[in-house]
């Protein structure tokens, strides 16, 4: 079974998380401890968008991040159409991972 | 000679001559049931299997087959960067023999599945220049050509294409190449600026552009909400909670401009993926080690690119 993303320190190394992307963490821990456990709805794609958006935070710091997160949730219904589906803990999901939306960057 | 040179002389005979082609059968065997594994699908046994073969024997001439055949089944399993190393290796080491030909030809096919189509063009380009007697010569350039394209350089690739001679099997598969080069230059495309820029003006307009209506509805909604409820919370005197509203919107607000850019770019990929399927479905130009390239008999079939 994959494993969700989990708040890392930074890329360059740094033994400390910096104060935004703790502040980013700390609301979506929250977000996946308390509120996705009272929420009806799952999202249709893989990864979530809140595993995405720790991803996406892991991987281009909290400004980009965030960015990020917002294009998601955005696009979240219409790529339903474009994306691959595939299997994950029983489940249909399409795939869209950070990889898709920002393969076209030229530095990464 | 003595008793005792004539006794020696049989135990040894009696000791290991038998057990040579035994050691060898050993081999074959592993080999075949390694073959059976691979052809199940079962690539992850199939490489223990192939790496006992190594080990029962090191110095075999079958060595350099054998971890062909490793590199093969991570080629399949879609282990690019374990099969990397493995054909460089053997690309370097057998350079004079046929598994380093092959090697060099699957190493490309590697770089190609990965998106490292600069590498695998420079190394169908050296194979060229090595091997200019190669049987796989056509197919190499063919395959050149691909990687060319990717590379979006058209008059390089139309130059390749027309390299294979007219008397080689790869002909045919040139000209159907050749002839979808013009379709390639007139994919519908997206600018990812112009949706970009339409989305900085009025939110929405941008995934319009490169439709995607629901994400236009709802970037227009959600940033006309937060938008309106910042304006709300000025005009009643409460600048924080204006301010804090504003905040959150900044997200959403270059969100949709990303959003838009990145659907353009989205769209743009798409196209080219499509593009490329049909004609791997055409030409049959890149297909993992082992499997035959399946391609669209041209009678009767009119692929549209």
């Amino acid at each position: 079974m994959a494993t969700p993303p989990t708040p890392t320190a930074t890329s360059a190394g740094s033994a400390y998380v910096s104060v935004s992307r703790a502040v980013c963490f700390g609301w979506l821990i929250f977000y996946q401890r308390v509120l996705h456990v009272v929420t009806v709805s799952h999202c249709p794609l893989h990864p979530s968008c809140s595993n995405y958006s720790i991803a996406a935070i892991n991987k281009h710091g909290a400004f980009r991040g965030i960015i990020l997160t917002a294009d998601r949730l955005l696009h979240e219904s219409d790529e339903q159409y474009y994306a691959p589906l595939i299997r994950r803990n029983g489940r249909s999901l399409y795939a869209d991972p950070v990889e898709s939306n920002d393969f076209w960057w030229k530095t990464r | 000679m003595s008793k005792a040179t004539w006794l020696w002389l049989a135990l040894s005979c009696v000791i290991w001559c038998p057990q040579a082609p035994a050691a060898d059968e050993r081999v074959q065997e592993t080999l075949g049931f390694a073959d059976h594994l691979r052809s199940q699908g079962d690539y992850y046994r199939a490489i223990t299997e192939y790496e006992r073969a190594l080990f029962l024997a090191p110095g075999n001439s079958l060595a350099p087959h054998i971890r062909l055949q490793i590199a093969a089944c991570y080629i399949h399993g879609k282990k690019w960067d374990t099969a990397v190393p493995l054909l460089l290796d053997l690309k370097a080491q057998y350079a004079d023999r046929e598994e380093g030909r092959t090697a060099t030809l699957w190493l490309a096919d590697t770089y190609y599945f990965m998106g490292s189509y600069d590498r695998a063009s420079a190394l169908l380009d050296e194979f060229e220049r090595h091997q200019p007697t190669e049987a796989r010569l056509d197919a190499a350039r063919l395959k050149q050509a691909a990687c060319l394209l990717r590379l979006n350089n058209c008059t390089w690739a139309h130059e390749t294409l027309d390299k294979i001679p007219t008397r080689s099997p790869a002909r045919k598969a040139a000209d159907d190449f050749s002839q979808a080069l013009p379709r390639y230059q007139q994919l519908p495309q997206k600018s990812p600026g112009l949706a970009a820029g339409l989305s900085t003006v009025l939110p929405g307009a941008g995934q319009l552009y490169i439709q995607r209506p629901g994400d236009a509805l709802i970037s227009l909604l959600v940033n006309g909400v937060l938008i309106g409820a910042a304006a709300i919370a000025y005009h009643n005197d409460e600048p924080v909670a204006g301010s804090f509203i504003l905040l959150f919107e900044s997200g959403w607000y270059f969100g949709n401009i990303y959003n838009a850019a990145n659907g353009a770019h989205k769209f743009n990929q798409r196209q080219r993926e499509m593009f490329f399927d049909q004609l791997q479905l055409k030409c049959g130009l890149f297909q993992a080690p082992g499997d035959t390239p399946r391609t669209v008999p041209a009678v009767g079939v009119g692929l549209r690119f």
